[in-house]
């Protein structure tokens, strides 16, 4: 049996094998190469997706991207927000902000401080924008002398128009700054002043 | 002689050969040299290494039957087709008349059949065949042994007497 098995075999093998269309070796050599260049083509595309959120995630932990929003993050110093007219407002990016600002980025700042008169009323006394930026970290305001009690003092990232007047026993809403607080990182708020009876 | 002869001068000498074995064994002429095809391949991107081997073919023999036997191949091959839009076509077989060895085998379990092939056709001895398929001499021995019985009672021209001998 094992001959007439091998013969059969080998017989429908021959009989295959005459009707066999091989591709060919250089066939198998473009498909290697085909292969090989998806292969590398698809590691390239991996690493420069690693690559993106690697550095996305190291950027997530340093300081923000020069991106639409990084301002968010960045808050300037000011000093003198609460010192008695005549006196000078200064407004600066802390030189760790700078590295963080949006590409020409500038940063708007809007101000104005109030004075109580004697019918209790807040009146604005003096107001006024800085603008700092990357080339210029730091502006100025000039706080004018003025009669009566300070009163309220804003500071608001950004544009606003205050108000001539604000109605007695009220503050615009803007959130509160610490009271008493009188250099650091501002945003928007009221300053309430200590020594005045209008508190 | 640069690689690349190399492997095209062992390609022209082992495909027919390897490829109609296939055949014997999936019943399927297409997906003989498709299996035999990629285990060229293969061959190929190792060359440097597989052409030291002192039988090649053995080599590639054994990648291409372990081809043949994954399912997860098939399923792959399928997909890759269908990706590039390809439609199978089967390439015709032997006639009728002279598949009648190879209908009896398809009715035999897969061991079985890969056992019969690699000893009868590739004239493997039983302990290759063992290391080839992953298992124990003995239990190749018991293929071999059972599916010459069933295909004796397929294949009226063969003497089921000489069963035994292996």
């Amino acid at each position: 049996m094992s001959d007439q098995l091998h013969r059969l075999l080998s017989d429908a093998s021959r009989q295959a094998q005459a009707r066999l269309r091989p591709l060919g070796a250089e066939a198998a050599r473009r498909t290697l190469h085909r292969r090989r260049v998806a292969r590398a083509s698809t590691l390239a595309a991996v690493l420069a997706v690693l690559i993106v959120v690697g550095l996305n995630h190291v950027r997530g932990q340093g300081p923000p991207v020069l991106t639409t929003g990084c301002a968010q993050a960045v808050r300037p110093r000011i000093t003198n927000a609460t010192l008695p007219g005549p006196a000078t407002l200064t407004f600066t990016l802390a030189s760790a902000d700078l590295a963080r600002l949006c590409a020409d980025q500038r940063l708007r700042i809007s101000w104005a401080t109030y004075r109580m008169t004697f019918e209790m009323r807040q009146v604005l006394v003096d107001s006024g924008t800085a603008e700092l930026s990357a080339a210029e970290p730091t502006a100025t305001g000039s706080l004018s002398a003025h009669s009566g009690c300070q009163a309220d003092r804003y500071f608001h990232l950004g544009d606003h128009t205050f108000p001539a007047e604000i109605v007695p026993d009220s503050h615009l809403s803007l959130p509160a700054w610490s009271a008493g607080q009188t250099t650091g990182v501002f945003e928007q708020h009221y300053l309430p002043q200590d020594g005045c009876g209008f508190w | 002689m640069d690689g690349h002869r190399d492997f095209a001068e062992f390609y022209g000498a082992s495909f027919h050969k390897l490829a109609g074995a296939l055949y014997v064994y999936t019943g399927d002429l297409a997906e003989a040299q498709d299996v035999v095809q990629e285990a060229m391949i293969r061959a190929l991107a190792r060359w440097s290494t597989v052409s030291t081997y002192e039988e090649p073919a053995a080599w590639v023999r054994r990648v291409a039957w372990n081809l043949a036997t994954s399912r997860w191949r098939r399923l792959r091959r399928g997909l890759e087709l269908t990706a590039r839009g390809h439609t199978e076509q089967h390439e015709p077989g032997p006639g009728p008349d002279r598949v009648a060895v190879v209908a009896a085998l398809a009715q035999l379990p897969v061991r079985q059949r890969q056992a019969v092939i690699l000893h009868y056709l590739e004239d493997l001895p039983v302990a290759e065949i063992a290391e080839i398929v992953g298992a124990a001499e003995g239990t190749v021995k018991s293929w071999l042994h059972r599916a010459r019985t069933a295909l004796a009672e397929r294949l009226s021209d063969l003497a089921p007497e000489e069963v035994d001998r292996v």
